[in-house]
């Protein structure tokens, strides 16, 4: 009997929670899914513009792609408001649950995105793991290029976050991430940079269907905020820099020149294993923060002048070389503390890191960071090791006397 | 003839009543006071059960088949007992009905936001009055099916939260002292002394005979929950940080949506949500009990069908009347941190050390 009414009760349980989800329900043909969306400022004081990028199934015989997709942008005073008129003009009913990139406009990034956000973090549809972009320039721009796979362009911009693990060139900032390094006092939050690449841009040729339209994007460089408000961008040197020192490089490529200056010989491998540890290191009776970066490669290209080497003295020239990466890894580090301390800004988190390790120290200066920060030793060793050096001794070389 | 469940079933409804929904708000509410050691408070704090769950299971065997409303009635006297029946059964109702509330608000703010407040309110109600109407063992059996299943709906968001640890919120640890922690012992005594309220409405049903299996189920289910809590709230912290931690109303929730798995997966916090419904359930459930067997006390009512539809309606209309998941939390931390702890902190030893002087002068 008791068992009985225990299951009767846990059916009911099942009931309430199944059932009521059918209440306001809307079935899946009548959703547009949205992958991207932008923030720009609006053409009034305090509006902004929205733009969202929506993907959603095709009817089954309307062949061509199954998936119909496109690009629509309103104004509003707020996020909500904007959002709506993008609701009552498509006839899908947006569900904003996919976003897997937030792209901020560079002009409103300059004023400040945390009411923006706020609607990002409050709505519950939203989910805390979707990336966050700056967009150079317009993020309306961005999200209405036609790129040449005819992919859009937030599911481009996906694949670069995601592929990054193997490039490491740009911090990947989640909504959640972002909004917890909020909390920390003393480092300025970081977002990644998207922009387009016109034809014969950054070195890039291709074809562009639209003459000197751009058709490709790309993230590199990130911006530096001091409060919510974009203070910087960051070139791709400074944000490597900070990509080691935040130990966040798994994998890389590195490429750097050798030998004398008159020559043109470089060196090139894969990082196959990084790690970055730091601890804390007085210097001069001054609390300061060492970082150590442990870098294990495989050489992937090595040109320099035509000779044939035995094994013994070409693993002697790799390891000459390969000196080289450290003082590019050191550069780039170098780099990104310079940057730091011309901006007044601690977005490497050194502060946060003394208050980890001497809460005491930090409590006496805290509230003088700004200023005490560029006296706070900080000292960064390298230590690469070339795992495997390729699958030949020797550059490629004519026999001796014939036609070098 | 009276129910009576086993010191097993009282060890895990124990577990899921002092687990109840307190893991909804417990990072924020730690996070609030003791910042990023919260996580040190939740042991401290819990383990105030051990010695006043001791206190009250010590009065079974002398007063076998009383709920210490009555044991209240016989030390205190007549007018004692029930005056303090009365506000057992307005401090009880009135979480009771805020409990229906919170789970109301939990549920459409996640899930379901366009289903009215009623249509989810009155379900639940019909559920409590059911489980209540079905009594304590088939309560204590649904505890045995729920507990085990919200445990392990926690632990798997707590897992799955792995990858999105911020290692560094860790540090430093114990910045600020320890008045911090000591504060936020205090802000957690609200679950365990609400499990400790429920505990002297349960006596009756438990097993007299067996107290030492009794003590030993009790600490379990203490230093169960404690460590359950204690990584909840560490989770948060380390997902979070302190300051979002304590800016976030249902940090664990926050956390499901956070969670995917391998790209595919993700909203988990749906299925959740329904498992942690069954802990809401069972935490008003033993809410509604407690008015019950207060009604019974003072006015010596058995057990009627329209005694337990009109307690039904009374928490739906306080559930119903609540504006939005703001309100009931500031309710609820009133109700809880002014009117349930200090009367339970006063209460039990109270009664337990005036008890033992009468024993002691031959007065009982």
């Amino acid at each position: 009997m008791i068992r009985r009414m225990t299951c009767l009760l846990l059916s009911l349980l099942i009931l309430v929670l199944a059932l009521s989800g059918c209440w306001g329900k809307r079935e899946v043909e009548s959703l547009g899914f949205v992958f991207g969306i932008g923030i720009d400022k609006g053409s009034k004081p305090g509006s902004y513009l929205i733009t969202f990028q929506i993907g959603s199934p095709k009817e089954a015989d309307e062949g061509g792609n199954n998936i119909q997709d496109y690009t629509i942008s309103a104004e509003g005073s707020s996020m909500r408001e904007a959002t709506d008129k993008i609701y009552n003009t498509i006839i899908k009913h947006p569900f904003v649950g996919t976003t897997k990139v937030v792209i901020i406009g560079e002009e409103l990034a300059r004023e400040g995105i945390n009411s923006v956000l706020d609607y990002i973090q409050r709505y519950y549809q939203f989910r805390r793991s979707t990336y966050l972009v700056l967009a150079e320039g317009s993020a309306k721009d961005l999200l209405n290029i036609k790129l040449r796979t005819g992919k859009l362009v937030s599911l481009s911009l996906l694949d670069d976050i995601e592929k990054n693990d193997w490039l490491a060139n740009f911090p990947r900032v989640r909504l959640g991430h972002y909004l917890t390094e909020l909390g920390n006092e003393s480092t300025a939050p970081v977002i990644p940079l998207a922009h387009e690449i016109a034809p014969g841009k950054e070195n890039i040729q291709y074809e562009s269907q639209d003459g000197e339209e751009p058709q490709e994007v790309h993230i590199s460089g990130m911006g530096v905020f001091a409060g919510d408000k974009l203070y910087a961008v960051l070139g791709d040197e400074e944000t490597r820099g900070f990509m080691w020192l935040q130990g966040e490089v798994k994998y890389r490529v590195l490429s750097t020149k050798i030998g004398n200056e008159q020559d043109n010989f470089w060196i090139s491998a894969r990082v196959i294993k990084a790690k970055t540890n730091w601890k804390l290191q007085n210097n001069e009776g001054k609390p300061g923060i060492h970082y150590k970066i442990g870098i294990t490669t495989d050489l992937d290209e090595l040109s320099a002048e035509q000779q044939q080497r035995s094994p013994e003295e070409y693993l002697q020239f790799v390891k000459n070389s390969s000196t080289a990466f450290n003082a590019l890894v050191k550069a780039e580090c170098d780099a990104a503390l310079q940057k730091s301390y011309e901006l007044g800004l601690d977005f490497l988190g050194i502060g946060r890191k003394l208050e980890q390790r001497n809460s005491r120290y930090w409590k006496q200066i805290k509230d003088q960071w700004q200023q005490v920060m560029p006296g706070v030793p900080v000292t960064v060793s390298i230590d690469n090791k070339v795992e495997s050096g390729g699958s030949s001794f020797n550059p490629p070389t004519n026999p001796v006397g014939s036609g070098q | 003839m009276i129910q009576r469940i086993s010191s097993h079933q009282f060890m895990i409804l124990s577990s899921g009543i002092l687990l109840g929904t307190a893991f909804l708000p417990i990072a924020q509410i730690l996070a609030a006071v003791a910042g990023r050691d919260s996580w040190w408070s939740v042991m401290p704090g819990y383990l105030i059960a051990v010695p006043y769950g001791l206190m009250v299971l010590s009065f079974m065997q002398r007063y076998p088949g009383q709920n210490l409303l009555q044991i209240s009635g016989n030390v205190f006297g007549k007018w004692a007992g029930k005056a303090i029946a009365v506000y057992y059964i307005l401090v009880a109702g009135y979480i009771g009905a805020l409990y229906v509330a919170r789970a109301v608000d939990t549920y459409k703010r996640m899930i379901a936001p366009f289903m009215p407040q009623s249509v989810y309110t009155i379900g639940v109600i019909l559920l409590v009055i059911a489980l209540a109407w079905a009594g304590i063992e088939v309560l204590a059996r649904f505890s045995e099916f729920c507990f085990p299943l919200v445990v392990i709906g926690l632990i798997i968001t707590m897992l799955l939260a792995i990858p999105r640890f911020e290692w560094d919120q860790f540090f430093p640890v114990l910045a600020n002292g320890i008045k911090p922690v000591v504060f936020g012992a205090v802000k957690t005594l609200s679950f365990p002394l609400e499990y400790i309220v429920s505990l002297t409405g349960l006596i009756p049903f438990l097993p007299t005979a067996e107290q030492s299996r009794l003590r030993s189920g009790l600490l379990r289910a203490v230093v169960l929950v404690g460590i359950i809590m204690t990584l909840v709230t560490l989770t948060e912290i380390m997902v979070f940080g302190p300051m979002e931690a304590a800016r976030l109303n249902l940090g664990i929730l926050s956390l499901g949506k956070m969670i995917e798995i391998a790209k595919t997966i993700a909203g988990i916090e749906s299925v959740f949500e329904g498992l942690w419904l069954g802990a809401a359930i069972l935490k008003i459930t033993i809410a509604f009990f407690l008015v019950v067997w207060g009604l019974e006390y003072i006015f010596g009512f058995r057990k009627k069908f329209w005694l337990y539809a009109g307690i039904g309606l009374i928490f739906f209309i306080i559930a119903i009347l609540q504006e939005g998941g703001t309100q009931v939390y500031l309710e609820l931390s009133i109700a809880e941190n002014y009117f349930l702890v200090p009367f339970a902190l006063l209460w039990v030893p109270l009664l337990w050390f005036v008890e033992r002087l009468r024993r002691r002068f031959g007065k009982r």
